[in-house]
């Protein structure tokens, strides 16, 4: 008999209890668990799991302990499928897992293992992805069932399966429709949030929305694991850094310090810092490949003419008149169209100038003392929405803890009172 | 019976092409969509069957040349969506048609000259990478939303002069005139004052009278009234110095605001 790690029985034998209260939060609390099993258990152990665990009692372990496995509930059967479907993607057995999956799904099943049907949907969309298999009708389909079962678990999973498969083929105008069009649950856990706001992010930024893309990635990055999970906090942070230079800003340096794999883009932002298109050039052509592994090579072309503008930006604060020709020249662009590229700088408001058409001169405008205008309320008013959207938003996510009797919980109410009041005090 | 009938009006259709005037080439068109429509393969439907799909999209194809040269808009727009549909959702069934990319790039351009970045953008997201500098079609449109966005439109008005086949000439010529526009919302920021050859020239116009034409129709289509033309000098009155007034209504409001969420956390 293999070893089988007891945290596996702990989890079944609390699923097997969810089963008897009705409670979905211990189905997803398992799931967490699930992951920590991949390198434990293979694939023979599990067979003579699934044997011992609906018959009798049985002996594992090191010490050989006496365990009572006799479990009833489906969510238990439930969970030992996912177990295998896992495993068996690991060796690269994908027809079978698909067929388990697949044959899971038809059966139905009670409201409370809502969380582990849509693990296993999770599933699907990765066994599918990994056949190349990138048909999202089929995964519209299981969307629809889930909304009207009112699987909100699901309904997480599958959009950012669907998502995903949309982005894969680059049908960005069908993920963005797809996305107005569908209401992401707000209850779901925190790495579907994650994945959900990252495909938004990425929806939002190739259709020139930087600013919202920006918020959602901030999003991302939060609600991103702390630990593990670093493949997707790297594609966040390179897409992040990717939105904050096309919005012309410049990523602070604290930020790009803390992981190593984002060098390619480091490289980006110097050349864009310094405004010079040769340096750009070669620096896109030396990193090609890695931007289109990233997917974001279309973005990076994008930066172009932000990397004129930057360079504008330096030169206007440098001088206070400049002839045109030296622009170009400084710059390396055609002197006939520079007049224009400066013209729509200005427009755009990256500089303040103006510029004088007869004698062919670039002159700054005095910088205007932003004390003097409304800029400083407004920022005021903006973090001040920011402290009070926050704080409501905390209220709203307090929970009370479950199975206590009206008495502990009017106890903590009081707690809560007293916690909030301290709040107030940090404002 | 619909599809013969399809094959044969397309042929008909790309040799009358040229020879044909505008409104007898649209009757051609649109009585000819009538008989595509009937073929059962016809998209949204379920059928798909791989003659009947191509001869739609020849069809489609040649429909959309002679809905260019009639400057047709809404119908270009029409056999763009269809088009693109059948490039991209019936890949595995249909073989890639030859003018498959000129057609992107004609979309692409199309989208450019009625300032729909942001549908540019996400279109060309479909369009493999590196076609983007090996197909003169793709090439073509994505340089000129490059110069497009750096602002130099100097560029853009003289790329009629190398595009790459004559349909695209249409959008262009539509291009010149949505850049006349973009350029003059860059002067009202970026200038002072401009002499009236200055400006005739930045913006390719020929005399005085076209430029005060010109300017009507910037105001009419801006909303905004700001240009005045003094001494042969063309002044610009946003440019005056503008004074910053106090917010009032805007503050009562927040701190109202502010009053009544700190009551709610009190």
């Amino acid at each position: 008999m293999a070893d089988l790690p007891a945290s596996l029985i702990k989890a079944l034998d609390s699923l097997e209890k969810a089963a008897e209260s009705k409670d979905s939060k211990i189905c997803a609390l398992s799931l967490r668990l699930l992951h920590g099993f991949r390198s434990k258990i293979n694939l023979s152990t599990l067979a003579s799991l699934f044997k011992i665990c609906f018959n009798k009692e049985v002996q594992w372990g090191e010490n050989q302990t006496v365990y009572t496995v006799q479990y009833k509930s489906a969510e238990v059967a439930l969970y030992l499928s996912i177990l295998s479907v896992m495993l068996l993607i690991k060796e690269n057995r994908l027809r079978e897992a698909e067929e388990i999956t697949k044959f899971e799904l038809q059966k139905t099943h009670s409201r409370n293992s809502q969380p582990l049907i849509a693990k296993l949907y999770y599933y699907l969309g990765y066994i599918y992805e990994l056949k190349a298999d990138l048909d999202v009708k089929e995964f519209l389909q299981y969307y629809r069932t889930s909304c009207l079962k009112h699987d909100t678990f699901s309904q997480a999973v599958l959009i950012n399966v669907i998502l995903r498969f949309y982005l894969l083929t680059n049908k960005v105008r069908l993920a963005k429709e797809f996305s107005e069009k569908t209401g992401f649950p707000d209850t779901s856990g925190y790495p579907e949030i994650a994945r959900n706001q990252f495909y938004l992010g990425k929806i939002k930024a190739l259709t020139l929305n930087y600013t919202e893309s920006h918020g959602h990635l901030v999003q991302a990055a939060r609600k991103a694991p702390e630990n593990g999970a670093k493949g997707f906090k790297l594609a966040v942070e390179k897409l992040r850094i990717l939105i904050e230079l096309l919005m012309g800003t410049i990523p602070s340096r604290k930020s790009l310090l803390a992981m190593k794999g984002v060098i390619p883009y480091v490289d980006l932002i110097r050349a864009v810092r310094m405004g010079e298109l040769d340096k750009f050039a070669e620096v896109l052509d030396n990193n090609k490949t890695i931007y289109i592994e990233d997917m974001n090579y279309s973005l990076v072309t994008r930066l172009r003419h932000i990397v004129i503008k930057s360079g504008l930006k330096r030169i206007n604060l440098a001088y206070s008149a400049i002839s045109i020709q030296d622009v170009a020249y400084k710059l390396g662009l055609k002197p006939q169209d520079t007049e224009f590229i400066i013209a729509k700088a200005i427009r755009d408001g990256v500089i303040e100038a103006f510029i004088d058409h007869e004698s062919k001169e670039l002159k700054s405008k005095t910088i205007e003392d932003v004390y003097t205008t409304n800029d400083p309320q407004t920022f005021l008013q903006k973090r001040i929405d920011f402290c009070i959207g926050l704080r409501n938003d905390t209220v709203k996510a307090m929970q009370f803890p479950q199975n206590k009797n009206n008495a502990e919980v009017k106890e903590n109410n009081e707690d809560i009172d007293f916690d909030l009041l301290s709040d107030d005090d940090d404002f | 019976m619909s599809l013969q009938a399809l094959k044969q009006g397309t042929s008909t259709l790309e040799l009358n092409l040229s020879i044909s005037s505008p409104p007898d080439l649209l009757n051609a068109v649109n009585s000819l969509w009538q008989v595509a429509i009937q073929v059962p393969s016809m998209p949204p439907s379920a059928v798909k069957n791989e003659s009947e799909l191509k001869g739609i999209r020849d069809f489609f194809e040649a429909a959309l040349k002679c809905y260019i040269k009639c400057a047709d808009f809404t119908g270009i727009e029409q056999c763009f969506e269809i088009l693109t549909n059948l490039y991209q959702d019936y890949s595995e069934i249909l073989k890639d048609s030859e003018d498959q990319w000129k057609i992107w790039g004609l979309y692409l351009t199309y989208l450019l000259s009625y300032n729909k970045i942001e549908e540019f953008h996400s279109e060309l997201e479909s369009v493999p990478w590196n076609l983007y500098t090996d197909n003169k079609y793709i090439q073509f449109a994505v340089t000129l939303e490059q110069f497009f966005m750096e602002g130099n439109y100097q560029e853009v008005l003289s790329a009629k002069n190398h595009s790459p086949s004559s349909e695209f000439d249409f959008f262009i010529n539509r291009i010149s005139d949505t850049i006349r526009f973009e350029i003059a919302s860059s002067f009202e920021k970026a200038y002072e004052k401009l002499s009236v050859e200055g400006a005739c020239q930045l913006l390719k116009l020929n005399d005085y009278s076209e430029l005060a034409a010109f300017l009507q129709a910037y105001a009419e289509r801006s909303g905004k009234d700001i240009w005045r033309i003094e001494n042969n000098e063309l002044l610009i009155k946003s440019n005056e110095k503008k004074t910053h007034e106090i917010p009032k209504w805007q503050l009562i409001n927040q701190a109202l605001n502010y009053a009544i969420e700190l009551e709610r956390i009190v």
